[in-house]
């Protein structure tokens, strides 16, 4: 079975040849997995080196989206778009479908307070403009453009709280 | 003497632990208070007592000074420690306790009044001979006096709030005619912030270091310094790594500062442990801050290199005890370096990351040192601080401090919220802060956040393994629950898992 993986923008394909050997890229590795004790530990040996794994998997803000995990090896962390053929070719063909998509919606990162919003319906940004301050844990957290454009909603006004993942503002 | 025989104490998390842990150790009963947020909290479970205040804003459960002498009366309490922040630099707490008959773990409210006011507590530094940074000693009432000042000193120049702290009210002024503007924009921020919107004005020093003196004064006049920590790296404003000693201080210096140090403490009249915060310029010229009039949060780097448990020693100096360490007992041994690990997101901007923790995995081993409030699928919440636990490692040397911080981050493992555990990692392989030259602006001048997600290439293949592997073998990553974590029992593992911490 084929697998793609992306991080960063560097493509990984790999293949499990059988139970204990697997290819990346071509280069051919011995493997032994096991499961710590957290669905998320995992212990991976790899041609002799042992690598000690935390693995989660990370909610898409949009549907269309690969699914990606976070994988947090040896003190980094490294975001993983990882899928199969199958579920890769239903998702292209699932994007295209929908594409109205959802580029442009300034989401909330995290549950706060609304505090401030920088920014008037039909005024044109820049990418990283500030856009709407927003309280949480008593820091002042900017949450600034992802994209130009102009802004085409708001969604939410001054001491409103929000939870992740709302939608705040749309840039068109 | 005879110490207390029960003390409340009025925090939460991990300071509220530190603080019991050294009263235990003294065979003092202890108390906590929570709200109804921390009603399983750490500090909650370790105590001998504990009290509910209030629900879980701040302002109604750990900053409600009615409801915290009542349970202070009620559960038989002596005195009161206040931990940091909430109410550790509040004059009006102090006096309260003191009226109602508990004693204060922490200096007079007096000294905590002046210091609190930084254009008085410039004026009395510049009174004892503490050397300030140059700029006005009172309140700046008029635009043209201020241009006046700032023409003086050159600038550019800091707005600073009078009653401030922590940057906010805070303005840079490069030329002069960006000074009204910015003077407006200070003191409203000042006023909002504080509820006071006086300004004053100070010379910016171009790069400087944080440098910051501990020192500890009984009631019988003796006051020691217990050297220096190094608390240069920055970000906004705020201490992310701090080390002692200072990797630029000389004997001949560490004895000018602490002096100097010694003088500023005198000069307020200070009693019990507190810090002075010097700004550093390039020759090495030093320039009192602030003074902190409470413990510090990166009190342990102190402990480390010095033996001395600056808890215990409070409260012994709140009991009326005479300090029994002499200036000439104060050595230094080894090198001690604190990470202040914080449920952020590095690669997110760094805002906070809510949510249970699902998984804690702390590192261990020789010179290892954790001061933790949080526990494994405990929540970390939107009321209170993102700090998730202090991790200090000591060595004989600033080398191998920094190479065991290094053994110990990549040893650390949190799930469920995101940790700025990668950021330090990166700090602490940086070559800027290896050699020891850094100063204020590091993170600014030398953090790319891409940087963390770069890694070794061959990590990224491994990563790319593992993902597909645990994909794979049961979880499916496509259906993560609401919170974006797997869907499992948490009573199951739960009971797996070793003792709380």
């Amino acid at each position: 079975m084929k697998y793609f993986t992306e991080i960063d923008g560097e493509l990984f394909e790999v293949e499990l040849l059988d139970d204990h050997s697997l290819s990346v890229n071509g280069e051919v590795f011995d493997f032994n997995v096991q499961q710590g004790n957290r669905p998320e530990n995992f212990s991976l040996i790899l041609d002799g080196r042992s690598h000690q794994t935390w693995i989660e998997s990370i909610k898409q803000q949009k549907n269309t989206a690969a699914p990606s995990l976070r994988v947090h090896l040896h003190g980094f962390d490294y975001e993983v778009i990882c899928e199969d053929e199958r579920s890769r070719q239903l998702r292209q063909f699932a994007a295209v479908e929908s594409s109205h998509d959802e580029e442009g919606y300034l989401i909330a990162p995290m549950p706060g307070l609304v505090l401030q919003i920088l920014v008037e319906p039909g005024q044109q940004v820049n990418k990283g403009d500030g856009i709407v301050i927003v309280e949480a844990m008593k820091m002042e957290n900017e949450i600034r453009a992802p994209q130009a454009g102009e802004i085409k909603s708001i969604h939410v006004k001054p001491k409103q709280t929000v939870e992740k993942g709302e939608i705040l503002v749309v840039i068109n | 003497m005879s110490l207390f025989k029960r003390i409340l104490i009025a925090n939460r998390g991990e300071i509220a632990v530190r603080i019991m842990r050294a009263a235990a150790e003294m065979n003092i009963e202890t108390v906590a208070i929570y709200s109804d947020a921390d009603r399983l909290a750490l500090h909650t479970r370790l105590a001998d007592y504990a009290y509910r205040v209030g629900p879980p804003p701040a302002v109604e459960s750990y900053l409600n000074i009615d409801r915290i002498l009542e349970v202070a009366r009620q559960s038989g309490a002596e005195a009161i420690h206040p931990g940091y922040g909430f109410l550790a630099e509040n004059a009006d707490f102090a006096e309260r306790v003191a009226a109602a008959g508990f004693v204060f773990i922490g200096p007079g409210p007096r000294a905590i009044r002046d210091m609190g006011l930084k254009t008085r507590a410039r004026q009395i530094m510049k009174k004892a001979g503490v050397p300030v940074t140059p700029g006005t000693e009172s309140a700046v009432q008029s635009k043209t006096a201020a241009n006046k000042v700032a023409d003086e000193i050159g600038y550019p120049v800091l707005i600073k709030a009078a009653s401030g702290g922590g940057g906010k009210g805070m303005r840079l002024v490069e030329k002069p005619e960006d000074l009204p503007k910015a003077m407006d924009a200070a003191a409203r921020e000042a006023a909002s912030a504080f509820g006071d919107p006086q300004i004053y004005i100070e010379k910016y020093l171009e790069s400087p270091r944080h440098i910051e003196v501990q020192i500890l004064a009984d009631h019988f006049g003796n006051t020691i310094y217990l050297n220096e920590r190094e608390c240069s790296i920055q970000r906004r404003h705020q201490k992310v790594i701090e080390e002692a000693p200072s990797p630029i201080i000389t004997a001949t210096l560490r004895k000018k500062l602490g002096e100097a140090a010694v003088a500023a403490a005198q000069a307020c009249g200070y009693r019990n442990a507190g810090t002075i915060e010097f700004l550093f310029d390039k020759n090495l010229n030093f320039y009192f801050m602030e003074m902190n009039t409470r413990l510090q949060v990166e009190h342990p780097v102190t402990e480390m290199t010095t033996g001395i448990d600056l808890v215990k020693e409070q409260i012994r100096i709140a009991a009326g005890e005479k300090l029994k360490i002499k200036q000439e007992d104060v050595k230094i041994s080894g090198h001690a370096m604190e990470c202040r690990i914080y449920a952020e997101d590095p690669l997110n901007n760094f805002y906070p990351s809510v949510g249970q923790i699902r998984y804690l995995n702390p590192p261990a081993g020789p010179g290892i040192r954790i001061d933790s409030g949080v526990y494994e699928l405990g929540e970390v919440n939107v009321y209170y601080d993102p700090m998730i636990s202090k991790l200090v490692a000591w060595g004989n040397d600033r080398s191998e401090a920094i190479n065991r911080m290094r053994r110990a981050l990549r040893e650390y493992h949190i799930t469920g919220v995101r940790s700025n555990i990668p950021f330090c990692l990166l700090v602490m392989n940086h070559p800027a802060f290896v050699s020891g030259q850094f100063d204020t602006h590091f993170i600014t001048d030398h953090f790319r956040s891409e940087d963390l997600a770069r890694g070794p290439k061959e990590l990224k293949k491994v990563a790319a393994i593992a993902a597909v592997l645990a994909a794979k073998c049961q979880v499916n990553p496509s259906a993560p629950s609401e919170n974006g974590h797997y869907e499992i029992s948490p009573w199951l593992t739960a009971g797996r898992q070793s003792s709380l911490r």
